[in-house]
C-alpha cells in the first residue's frame, strides 16, 4: 500500500527522531549535563549534539528541494514531519531546533533569499539564529537591573548570523554583539544583545523582506517556530509522564505500590488526559500552518491546499499555533510541576531527569510569547 | 467488483426512487418509510444483512444518510434514541439469539419502540457489578425484584435492558445475567426523581415480582457483566462526523460573551474565556480524531479521556458564563417547575445559562463518573497498578454491603 505524503513524512520523522534520541539522548547522563551548566566544555557537547543533527539532513525539512533541501513543504506533510520530530526533540536536551530549522527556513523561503545560502542552511554548513522584535514576549520585556533594551537571543552563541525581525524589515545581521549569559535551562544557550545594536541602519545587514511582506513573513516565521516549540513541550510532557508512570509502578510504601493509591493515579490520569489534548491541537496548528506557507509561498494563490485569501489563512494558522503553544505551555509546565511532586524526593534530586524536563518546559513558556501573550492574539483573532 | 460506495448510492437512489419521501403525510407514513429502509438494508450498513444493514464499515452510512435528507427524507431521529441505538442495539446485536435480533432490532431502530436502560441502582452506580436486583428462576420465568434508578424515559419507554442478580453464591461479575424486559409487564412501577434543576429527567423503577420469559433472556446465564460492559462502552459511541466550532455547551459562553457590551469584557474574565476557547477547541479536535477511529472500529480508549475532559469543561465553561454574567445571573427565567420532559433533550444551544449551570453539575456523574474515568485512564491506558479489592474473588452474598 502506497503512503500519502503526510504519512511518510510522518514515518521519516519517527525515523529521524530516533538519530535525534542518540544525538541528545547522552545528554541527560549527569556528566554531560554538568558539562552544560558548567558551561566550561558546555560548546563541545552542544558541537557534537549539532553535528548529529545535521548529519540527519533534517535542517532542510523545510527548504526546498532545488536549494538542496528535501523539499517536503512542496510534496506535502512539512509540518507533520516537523511535528514529529520536535516531539522526540522534546524529550532529549538537545539544541534549539525552533529557529534553524522551522523559523529561519521560512523566512528564507519566503524572502526568497539565495538558492545558495539555502543550501547552506540545508546542509548545516551556516547556521542562523533569529531575533524577533516584532512582538511583546516577555523575553523583551525588563526585569529589574537589565537595560530596557535588552533582546535575548537563543542559541545564537556561535552562530553564522541573526536573522533580525522588526516591524516592516527583515534582515540578516552577521556581527552582533552577543553576550552569553548563564541561563535557566542550560541545555539551550542563551546570548543578551542590545535592541538599538540590532535595529541601528549603521550596523551592517542584508535586508531580506521589507515593507507589508516582510510583516506578513514575520508571521509565518514566527508561527513555524511556535509550532516547534509547542510540540516539543508536548513530547516533554509525554516524557514527563512516562516517567512519572514508571516511577508510580514500580516505587512501593505501604505495602503497594504507589500507582495503586487513587490519590496520585488519578492526577496521574488528569496529565494524560490533559496532554492528550494539547496533541490534537498541535496535530491541527500543523495542518493549518502548512496550508497557510503554501498559499503564502506561491503569490497568486495554492493549488487547492488553501480554504481562503493568504493573509485569512495566514491570521487563521497563526492563531491556532498560539493557541497550541499557550496550551502545550500550560499544560506541561503544569505536569512537570506535578511529576516531580509525584516523584516525592527522588523528584527534587539533581539526578533525576524531571528537573531537566521540567526546565525546558519552563524555559519554553516564556521563549516564543508566554500563554497569556499568546491568548491575547487568540482572543483579538476570535473576536473574544 | 463493484464499489461498495457507488452500489449504496445506487440502491438509495432506487430505495428513494420506489419510497418517495414526498408521499409522507404522517406519524405512520414516516415510521412506514423507516421500516422499508430497514428492510432495504439502508438502515444502518454497519448491521448485519436482514437486519437493516449489508455488514460494511460503518462511516460508508454517511453516504446513504446524506442522499436520503438531500432528498428530504426522514431520519430515526438519532439524537432521541440514544438508548435505542447506541446501548440496546449493539448489545442485541452482539449477544442476541437470530430470533431476538429479528424481533427487536426493526422497531428499535426506528423508534417505534422506545427503550430505557435498567442499569443503577441505589447502592450501586459506579460500582455497577456490585447491583443487587435479584432474578429467579421459576419454570420458564425469571422473577425479578429491585429498584433500578437514574433512569432516562422509563415512563414513555416500551422495552428495557436489564441486568439482574441470578446467582448470589459466585463472585460478584460473574452471578449477573442481561434481560430485555417488556415495560408493560404488572410488577412495573415507574416514579420520577427530581433533579436539582427542579424537573424529573430520570426516573427510580420498581420491580416487585416481574415475571420475564426465559427466551428474552440475552446471553448466556452469568454472562451479563460482559455485555453490559459492551452496552457501556457504546455509550460512548460517537459519529464520526466533526462538531463544528463553538458547539456543544461550551458555545453558549462564547456567544454570550461577545454579546456583552464590550466595556463589560474585563481583561481578566477574557484570559479565562479564551483559555476555555482554546481547550473546547482542543477537544473537539481530539473528539474528531476519537470519532475518525471510532467510525472505523472500536471506541479507543482515549474515548474515556474524551468523555472525562468535555464533562469538566462544560462545567467550567458554565460556571464562567454565569461569572461573566455578573448580576444578571440573580434572575433564573426557568423556574423551578417540577416537569418531566417527554424527550432526551441533547440541543444545548438553547439553554439559559443558569439553568445550563445547574445541568452540567450531572455531566461528570452520569455515563461514568469522572473519578471512575480516571481509574480506566489510569489502569487501562498508562497501565499504573490496580487498587487492591476485596470485593472480586468472594462469592457476592459476603461481600459487605
Amino acid at each position: 500500500m502506497s503512503q500519502n505524503p503526510a504519512e511518510a513524512a510522518v514515518a521519516f520523522g519517527a525515523t529521524v527522531a530516533s538519530a535525534l534520541a542518540a544525538a541528545g539522548g547522552n545528554a541527560r547522563t549527569v556528566e554531560q549535563y554538568d558539562a552544560l551548566v558548567e558551561r566550561r566544555s558546555a560548546s563541545d557537547v552542544l558541537r557534537d549534539h549539532r553535528a548529529r543533527l545535521v548529519a540527519t539532513g533534517l535542517p532542510g525539512l523545510l527548504v526546498p528541494e532545488d536549494a538542496d533541501g528535501l523539499g517536503l513543504l512542496e510534496e506535502g506533510g512539512a509540518f507533520a514531519a516537523l511535528v514529529a520530530v520536535a516531539r522526540a526533540a522534546g524529550t532529549v536536551p538537545g539544541p534549539d531546533i525552533a529557529a534553524p530549522w522551522a523559523a529561519v527556513p521560512t523566512i528564507l523561503r519566503l524572502a526568497g533569499a539565495d538558492h545558495a545560502l539555502q543550501a547552506q542552511v540545508a546542509a548545516g554548513e551556516v547556521r542562523l539564529a533569529v531575533a524577533d522584535l516584532t512582538g511583546t514576549p516577555a523575553a523583551d520585556r525588563t526585569a529589574a537591573g537589565t537595560a530596557r533594551d535588552t533582546v535575548r537571543v537563543v542559541d545564537g552563541e556561535e552562530s553564522d548570523g541573526l536573522l533580525v525581525l522588526e516591524p516592516g524589515r527583515i534582515r540578516l545581521v552577521r556581527d552582533a554583539a552577543l553576550l552569553p549569559v548563564s541561563t535557566f535551562d542550560p541545555t539551550r544557550p542563551v546570548s543578551t544583545v542590545s535592541r538599538a545594536s540590532l535595529t541601528d541602519d549603521t550596523i551592517a545587514g542584508d535586508t531580506l523582506a521589507q515593507g507589508e511582506r516582510a510583516d506578513q513573513i514575520a508571521v509565518l516565521a514566527r508561527a513555524a517556530g511556535r509550532l516547534v516549540l509547542a510540540a516539543e513541550l508536548h513530547g516533554t510532557g509525554q516524557e514527563l509522564l512516562r516517567l512519572v508512570v514508571e516511577h508510580l509502578s514500580t516505587r512501593m510504601a505501604f505495602g503497594r505500590p504507589l500507582g495503586s493509591f487513587q490519590a496520585l493515579k488519578h492526577r496521574t490520569a488528569d496529565l494524560w488526559s490533559e496532554l492528550s489534548l494539547v496533541g490534537s491541537l498541535v496535530d491541527e496548528a500543523a495542518r493549518l500552518l502548512e496550508a497557510a506557507l503554501s498559499t503564502g509561498s506561491q503569490s497568486g494563490g495554492a493549488d487547492g491546499t488553501g480554504d481562503g485569501d493568504p493573509a485569512t489563512t495566514s491570521a487563521e494558522a497563526s492563531a491556532y499555533v498560539a493557541a497550541a503553544l499557550s496550551l502545550a505551555s500550560d499544560t506541561v509546565v503544569h505536569g512537570g510541576e506535578e511529576v516531580l511532586q509525584l516523584h516525592g524526593g527522588i523528584g527534587y534530586t539533581w539526578e533525576s531527569p524531571v528537573h531537566v524536563l521540567l526546565k525546558r518546559a519552563v524555559a519554553s513558556r516564556v521563549r516564543w510569547g508566554s500563554p497569556h501573550e499568546l491568548r491575547q492574539e487568540v482572543a483579538q483573532r476570535f473576536e473574544l | 467488483m463493484t464499489d461498495p460506495a457507488q452500489q449504496l448510492r445506487a440502491d438509495t437512489e432506487a430505495f428513494l426512487a420506489a419510497h418517495p419521501p414526498a408521499d409522507i403525510r404522517t406519524e405512520a407514513d414516516r415510521l412506514a418509510h423507516l421500516e422499508a429502509r430497514f428492510d432495504a438494508g439502508l438502515a444502518a450498513v454497519h448491521y448485519p444483512e436482514g437486519l437493516g444493514g449489508r455488514g460494511l464499515p460503518r462511516h460508508l452510512q454517511t453516504i446513504v444518510d446524506e442522499c436520503i435528507s438531500a432528498a428530504g427524507g426522514p431520519d430515526n431521529r438519532p439524537t432521541r434514541g440514544v438508548v435505542n441505538l447506541g446501548m440496546a442495539g449493539p448489545t442485541i446485536l452482539a449477544g442476541g439469539t437470530q430470533e431476538q435480533k429479528e424481533r427487536f432490532m426493526r422497531p428499535l431502530w426506528t423508534g417505534r419502540h422506545v427503550w430505557c436502560q435498567l442499569f443503577s441502582e441505589p447502592g450501586a452506580g459506579s460500582d455497577l457489578a456490585g447491583l443487587a436486583t435479584k432474578a429467579v428462576r421459576d419454570g420458564d420465568d425469571w422473577v425479578v425484584t429491585g429498584q433500578k434508578v437514574w433512569t432516562t424515559l422509563a415512563h414513555l419507554a416500551d422495552w428495557a435492558i436489564l441486568v439482574a442478580r441470578t446467582d448470589p453464591g459466585v463472585p460478584k461479575h460473574r452471578g449477573i445475567t442481561y434481560f430485555l424486559l417488556d415495560m408493560a409487564s404488572p410488577g412495573v412501577t415507574v416514579r420520577p426523581l427530581r433533579q436539582i434543576t427542579g424537573e424529573a429527567e430520570f426516573n427510580e423503577v420498581y420491580l416487585d415480582e416481574v415475571r420475564i420469559p426465559d427466551s428474552l433472556r440475552l446471553g448466556p446465564e452469568g454472562a451479563g457483566w460482559k455485555l453490559a460492559t459492551l452496552t457501556l462502552s457504546n455509550e460512548r459511541s460517537g459519529t464520526g462526523t466533526e462538531p463544528p466550532r463553538e458547539s456543544g455547551a461550551p458555545g453558549n459562553l462564547f456567544r454570550a460573551w461577545r454579546d456583552l457590551p464590550q466595556e463589560e469584557r474585563e481583561t481578566g474574565l477574557r484570559d479565562a474565556v479564551t483559555r476555555a476557547w482554546i481547550r473546547s477547541e482542543a477537544i473537539r479536535l481530539t473528539q474528531r480524531d476519537v470519532g475518525i477511529r471510532m467510525a472505523a472500529g472500536d471506541p479507543p480508549p482515549e474515548a474515556s479521556a474524551l468523555k472525562l475532559a468535555k464533562a469538566e469543561n462544560s462545567k467550567e465553561t458554565a460556571s464562567l458564563l454565569l461569572q461573566a454574567l455578573g448580576d444578571r445571573a440573580l434572575e433564573h427565567d426557568d423556574g423551578y417547575a417540577f416537569t418531566r420532559p417527554t424527550e432526551m433533550n441533547f440541543d444545548v444551544g438553547g439553554l439559559t445559562p443558569t439553568y445550563a449551570y445547574l445541568r452540567s453539575r450531572a455531566n461528570s456523574l452520569e455515563g461514568g463518573t469522572s473519578e471512575v474515568l480516571r481509574n480506566v485512564i489510569g489502569e487501562r491506558i498508562l497501565g499504573l497498578p490496580r487498587e487492591p479489592r476485596t470485593d472480586v474473588d468472594v462469592p457476592f452474598s459476603e461481600v459487605p454491603r
